[in-house]
């Protein structure tokens, strides 16, 4: 095992709403917790705010929203809306999920700081993560 | 004294600060004996309580049903729950928040850890989070340990009460014997009362309980379907109320 010297990175992976496909973020849990990051993994239909409340009582780094619904704007807008009411906004959130490539823009001008759209590979995550944090 | 101020933070269970501050516990190990001795002096009321039981017998979902118990009957809540960190790449994946639901209600914390380089089912961090919680005015802090094994016995040290979780297909005659995570408990939760064997995995532990006049109360459960819950729950807490009076 690897002395721990430098701090350990937490990770907060979630789904929000009525959005059942959680094959890429269980996925993405298993490649982050195989390097060596801590994943706290909240499962299905979670509210913005349940997944903001978790991620302040986690103190995680980063927060990982998987959205294949569509309705990614309104979502993450309310995610960050929540972030600045709990005092939480210097937390990464990253987006992963089918998103429209117009809207990548517009999502990095809210405050999502990278989105990763399908052919993304994890290895771009995990070098994302260890830069960002 | 710089504690001071971070302690009366905490005790306002301001929970960035108390999030914080067990990140910072878990990080180093200087700060944690700094702020274990300089939490000794604070007197806290709260119980803590310890659910244990091999992989998948449960515990998430009895939490689950019992959270709503203790919340009704308002008291605050704390759940410590514990993932095991990979022996390969010290990663984890912590999901007991997935069968824990409800994350708003304002007297309900929780937090997922992971055992780092810890074992015996539990994190090194694990007895000093109790007394944050606690500080920060749970009334009860529920410490939920990885799947244990026979050796995984640590909890017994960090909580007032233990709860042993078992299934009907878990229990033969000699296992239960040998010296380990059975001896540890304080109430024994037989779950999955539904399954086949279960009749007898009952009597098996009565007879255990009695043979070594062993007071422990055995309470049959089916987490999923919310049956035994009730009795359960009032099992913690009178035995608590009890001993409080006496």
């Amino acid at each position: 095992m690897k002395s721990r010297k430098s701090k350990v990175i937490r990770i907060l992976l979630a789904k929000v709403g009525l959005d059942g496909h959680d094959r890429g973020i269980k996925f993405i849990a298993r490649v982050l917790k195989d390097s060596g990051f801590e994943v706290i993994y909240t499962g299905l239909h979670k509210s913005p705010e349940e997944i903001v409340r978790a991620s302040l009582q986690e103190d995680v780094d980063g927060i990982g929203v998987s959205v294949l619904s569509g309705a990614h704007i309104e979502i993450f807008s309310r995610i960050i809306k929540l972030m600045k009411k709990y005092k939480i906004e210097d937390k990464i959130l990253f987006a992963g999920g089918i998103i429209p490539t117009e809207d990548i823009d517009k999502l990095k001008k809210i405050g999502v700081a990278e989105i990763f759209i399908p052919g993304a590979t994890s290895i771009d995550i995990i070098k994302f993560l260890k830069n960002a944090i | 004294m710089r504690f001071d101020s971070l302690i009366e933070k905490i005790h306002s269970c301001d929970e960035k600060t108390v999030a914080k501050v067990i990140t910072q516990i878990e990080e180093d190990k200087n700060f944690r004996k700094k702020i274990s001795l300089a939490l000794k002096p604070y007197y806290t009321c709260g119980i803590s309580i310890g659910i244990t039981g091999i992989q998948s017998s449960g515990k998430s979902t009895l939490i689950n049903k019992l959270i709503p118990y203790f919340l009704k009957k308002k008291k605050k809540i704390g759940i410590i729950a514990i993932d095991p960190t990979s022996g390969i790449s010290s990663g984890s994946i912590l999901c007991d928040r997935i069968r824990i639901g409800n994350f708003l209600d304002k007297n309900l914390f929780i937090r997922s850890v992971a055992t780092r380089d810890c074992f015996g089912g539990i994190s090194s961090s694990t007895a000093t989070i109790v007394n944050i919680l606690k500080i920060a005015g749970k009334d009860i802090v529920i410490v939920e340990t990885i799947g244990a094994g026979q050796t995984d016995t640590r909890i017994k040290r960090v909580v007032d009460r233990v709860v042993v979780v078992v299934t009907p297909d878990s229990i033969d005659n000699i296992g239960i014997l040998k010296a380990g995570l059975l001896e540890i408990a304080d109430v024994f939760v037989l779950n999955k009362f539904d399954m086949d064997q279960a009749k007898e995995t009952y009597d098996k532990i009565k007879n255990y309980v009695k043979e070594f006049n062993f007071k422990v109360p055995i309470i049959k459960t089916i987490a999923t379907k919310g049956i035994g819950i009730k009795k359960l729950a009032e099992e913690l807490i009178n035995k608590w109320k009890k001993e409080e009076s006496s």
